[in-house]
């Protein structure tokens, strides 16, 4: 082996990379929930809609899962600036990979809904519970303890792998600023060994708040390992 | 929790060094006894390496290679690599030679090593009519954004020397023009000849060089560290064709114009 590692290079820009990480979280978080409220409003459409609104919500999910993240990007950045729409990296990456988890989540919540039996709300009505009272007693809790799993996955795999794509149109999130001091040090064997060190903390810091937030709000049995 | 975390760690590392631990550079006679040197080529780098209509390589760095392989009597593995992946590819022995206008300096220096130089670069700015800056200090203020590419040796030298205007990086040059041709950049401070190719894809932006060359670079060849023996048969390789008047017809033939700076060849390395 030719190559020496030099972790100190990498390790003294540490305060550069978390700036970058904390963008990476920001945009993961943002996506997110962002996705989350198309998501719902997508499933609602797609199980109590009539055949237009299917359909709509149906091209919507089928155009956005199955075209990669980085090409919806692209063309956000890239190709509305062509018919006079100009929208900041920052912007374009975070409409982007909404638009992207909105699709995605569209379709675990619409598990989520179906998995909701129809005696049980035959059975909340029997019990005398309002219309609201049964969506507050009944339906979130399902669908929550049901679909919670999923959404947890997916969260990860929006604030890893979607919010690198950013690096490509300028966003200087982790993945951005990793290459950004490689260009200056030409460490990027260390540099992005440090990096995924960081997304995998990352990683962990979601999965634990997310048990957490799973146990407190919904009483799922979230395991974090 | 704590020991399941520090597995997965330790399971991170041992997979990461497995994958990417750099390995000792093919030798010369490896090449010669495979019959094939791979050499790495920016993928979307007109005039010097694109795909043509038939989707077959061509372009300055194309010729260069294939006489390259022609003296070395091998054929020729292009490795597509983008301008960032050119040294890390040469560490992880991904390809045995780096074209792709790798420019000399010393940082590389430490990691790789470079044949003679192959061509001159001129450090230029290329802009609109939309700017006035008549010098390439005039763009030192804040209201100015300069695109480039991460990854590339000008982006330190523009924070040194230009500390004042801000920085789009996207990933290639096309994109890089396009940031300008769009509107979202001001200008580019780069080896502008590289660029020229790009900016006919906006015909309505009234594109322009500011008459203030910044310096003259030298981009070699970049091979593996310590792969000496084909270092030196390169340099001799490098002295027929620039001596013979190659390089400068090839440059002339896929630029249109000239070298701005010629490379004077040199018998003695």
């Amino acid at each position: 082996m030719n190559y020496t590692f030099q972790f100190g290079i990498a390790l003294d820009r540490l305060p550069e990379l978390l700036q970058g990480a904390l963008l990476t979280f920001e945009l993961g978080v943002l996506a997110f929930w962002g996705g989350a409220l198309i998501g719902l409003l997508g499933a609602s459409l797609k199980i109590y809609g009539n055949r237009l609104l299917y359909g709509l919500a149906q091209t919507y999910v089928v155009f956005f899962t199955n075209t990669p993240a980085l090409i919806q990007i692209y063309f956000l950045y890239f190709g509305l600036p062509e018919v006079g729409i100009r929208w900041s990296d920052y912007t374009c990456v975070l409409i982007g990979l909404t638009l992207n988890a909105g699709a995605y989540l569209t379709e675990i919540m619409r598990a989520g809904f179906v998995s909701v039996h129809r005696t049980e709300l035959e059975a909340g009505e029997t019990l005398g519970m309002s219309r609201f009272q049964q969506i507050r007693y009944i339906i979130v809790p399902h669908i929550a303890k049901y679909i919670y799993p999923a959404i947890a996955n997916f969260f990860i795999v929006i604030l890893v792998m979607g919010t690198s794509v950013g690096a490509v149109i300028g966003v200087d999130e982790l993945t951005g600023q990793a290459i950004n001091i490689s260009t200056e040090n030409y460490r990027w064997l260390e540099m992005f060994m440090v990096t995924a060190v960081i997304y995998v903390v990352l990683t962990f810091i979601a999965s634990i708040s997310l048990a957490l937030i799973g146990r407190w709000a919904f009483r799922v049995k979230a395991k974090i390992f | 929790m704590l020991r399941t975390m520090v597995k997965a760690l330790l399971a991170l590392a041992v997979t990461v060094m497995l994958f990417i631990a750099p390995s000792q550079a093919r030798s010369l006679d490896d090449i010669i006894k495979e019959g094939t040197i791979r050499i790495g080529i920016n993928p979307n780098f007109p005039p010097n390496s694109s795909r043509n209509a038939n989707g077959e390589w061509e372009g300055f760095d194309i010729e260069i290679g294939n006489a390259l392989a022609k003296e070395l009597k091998v054929k020729v593995e292009w490795v597509p690599t983008e301008t960032p992946q050119r040294v890390p590819y040469l560490v992880a022995d991904k390809i045995d030679i780096s074209l792709g206008a790798l420019t000399r300096n010393t940082e590389r220096a430490k990691l790789i090593d470079y044949t003679v130089p192959l061509h001159t670069e001129v450090l230029a700015v290329l802009t609109t009519d939309k700017v006035a800056a008549k010098k390439w200090k005039d763009l030192d203020t804040s209201d100015i954004t300069l695109a480039n590419m991460r990854g590339n040796w000008t982006v330190n030298w523009i924070k040194e020397n230009l500390p004042g205007p801000k920085l789009e990086l996207v990933d290639t040059i096309a994109d890089t023009v396009r940031l300008v041709g769009q509107g979202r950049a001001d200008a580019i401070v780069e080896n502008i000849d590289f660029f020229m190719a790009h900016t006919k894809n906006y015909p309505d932006v009234k594109w322009r060089v500011i008459d203030d060359p910044i310096f003259v670079a030298y981009c070699a060849i970049g091979v593996g560290k310590g792969n000496d023996d084909l270092v030196e048969v390169l340099n001799i390789a490098l002295y027929s064709l620039h001596s013979g008047g190659t390089v400068n017809e090839l440059w002339e033939k896929w630029y249109g114009a000239p070298m701005l700076v010629k490379v004077v060849p040199n018998p003695y390395f």
